[in-house]
């Protein structure tokens, strides 16, 4: 997969939440953005999810403009913010639910998902009764369950203790090697520099290369 | 297409939620007000007497009459706005929750946006089924026939003398009472719901009260509220309104939401409801 955003500025009412943004991104690599809350992050990330779409510019998957060619990239998983759920299901029946919209997996998969990000598939307790950790963990769970060509997690170690922070670090890991390209928003400086391979800083709308790890 | 998907999952998320319980609750006080002036002037009131009642409105005022101009059907505007309050924030909670997984799992706007007016249409009709049951338990409480006929002499007390046909068949009732209401709330409810789309609920909802209250002062057709009161129906009174016109027009506003809504959605910024 290949991302490519061209001169991409995004206004919302007043404010402009982008400003000329640029980037080329590729597959098989970890992209992380770090900033101050409010500093444009999440929107770029929507901005790729095809959840908004750019006031000038454009975004291009695969060569597809996105907005025009397709409304979302074809293979996505993403948690963005807190991720929200059916809160009189249990995990499982969640991601099922979810699953069922594109029909690419079964219930072994999904039970396989729950056990990777260390939930227990035969939980019979409903979502509303999880801990914010375990909400995120079936988040990161919903995100990757499809085995995605494009991964965006906007602060997924929210929430999580240190084995769930080392637990992502690992997912994150193979997901690359299976060649997804993975956009990562988290404040842990530590986390991002471990993992990413290309750091963005973004700081009021606007993005630029901060470093090669 | 992920057009059944979608709509099994408005169905599970957004049909039957707490709210629904105050469906009854207001439909039982018209039913305890028509119970009481049946019983005053002592005939039998069934299923059928219930729902015209429910659904009666007010008869046309005359606006440059002052002594009418405070006169306004509360409950039926109780009523109507019921479902229109019931269906006014579904879609864009959705958006703001597991909507997001949805949409960018289905790849599809203009599904996502047709599953919500399909949603619209199946909610307003669970709303009308709740209404309709509870007139039903009302007459098996209070005695009354399970029947959708309504005498004569029965509606003409009820509706005030304003009726000029005999014996109302079962047809008429359901037609009155039910699918003429039916049509115009769904059409108001669309049309809010696509609003929403562009304006913040809150005053997508009061538009939507404003065409109900113009509607009690000016009884055209083209005032969607007409359709959806018995007193003013065509097919009891020679002068109503034609209900022909009223499904004509219902039919045509939401084929326009339909279309503005996907063109419109297809360009929306999907950034959650508090943002």
């Amino acid at each position: 997969m290949k991302i490519d955003i061209i001169n991409a500025t995004k206004t919302i009412g007043k404010a402009t939440v982008l400003k000329d943004v640029t980037l080329s991104l590729e597959g098989g690599r970890i992209y992380g953005l770090r900033g101050p809350n409010g500093s444009g992050k999440t929107m770029l990330m929507r901005l790729v999810a095809g959840l908004i779409q750019p006031t000038s510019g454009e975004v291009k998957i695969d060569g597809k403009r996105l907005g025009t060619d397709m409304d979302f990239p074809p293979s996505i998983g993403m948690l963005i913010e807190n991720p929200a759920f059916l809160p009189n299901y249990t995990g499982l029946k969640n991601l099922e639910l979810l699953a069922s919209l594109k029909n690419e997996i079964g219930i072994d998969q999904i039970r396989e998902t729950l056990t990777r990000v260390g939930l227990d598939p035969d939980d019979k307790r409903r979502v509303r009764k999880y801990s914010l950790g375990m909400k995120q963990r079936l988040g990161i769970a919903a995100a990757i369950m499809e085995k995605p060509k494009l991964l965006l997690l906007d602060e997924p170690t929210n929430a999580l203790d240190d084995k769930g922070i080392r637990c992502v670090c690992d997912i994150l890991h193979e997901e690359r090697k299976r060649g997804a390209l993975i956009i990562l928003s988290c404040h842990d400086g530590d986390l991002l520099r471990e993992c990413s391979d290309k750091i963005f800083k973004v700081q009021n709308g606007r993005v630029e290369r901060e470093n090669a790890v | 297409m992920n057009l059944p998907k979608l709509i099994r999952h408005d169905l599970r998320c957004g049909l039957l939620r707490p709210r629904c319980l105050l469906i009854p609750i207001m439909a039982a006080l018209p039913c305890w007000l028509c119970h009481k002036i049946a019983v005053t002037a002592g005939f039998d009131c069934g299923w059928g007497g219930y729902l015209m009642y429910c659904f009666m409105g007010i008869e046309p005022i005359d606006i440059l009459d002052t002594m009418e101009k405070t006169q306004l059907p509360i409950l039926w505007l109780l009523l109507i706005s019921g479902c229109l309050y019931l269906n006014l924030d579904y879609m864009l909670d959705d958006l703001s929750l597991t909507g997001q997984q949805i949409i960018v799992r289905s790849g599809n706007r203009r599904e996502w946006f047709i599953s919500k007016c399909i949603w619209n249409l199946l909610s307003c009709g669970v709303y009308f089924i709740i209404v309709s049951t509870t007139a039903a338990a009302f007459s098996i409480l209070t005695g009354g026939d399970l029947s959708l006929r309504c005498e004569s002499a029965a509606l003409n007390i009820l509706y005030r003398g304003e009726v000029d046909t005999g014996t109302v068949s079962s047809f008429t009732v359901l037609a009155v009472s039910l699918l003429l209401p039916y049509l115009t709330v769904s059409t108001l409810s669309l049309l809010q719901m696509t609003l929403c789309l562009v304006l913040k609920p809150i005053l997508c909802f009061l538009l939507s009260e404003i065409v109900l209250l113009v509607s009690v002062y000016w009884s055209s057709p083209l005032i969607l509220g007409n359709g959806a009161m018995g007193i003013r129906s065509g097919l009891l009174t020679a002068s109503g309104v034609d209900p022909l016109m009223v499904c004509g027009e219902c039919v045509v506003i939401m084929l326009l939401c339909a279309v503005f809504g996907t063109w419109e959605f297809k360009r929306s910024n999907i950034i959650g409801a508090k943002e």
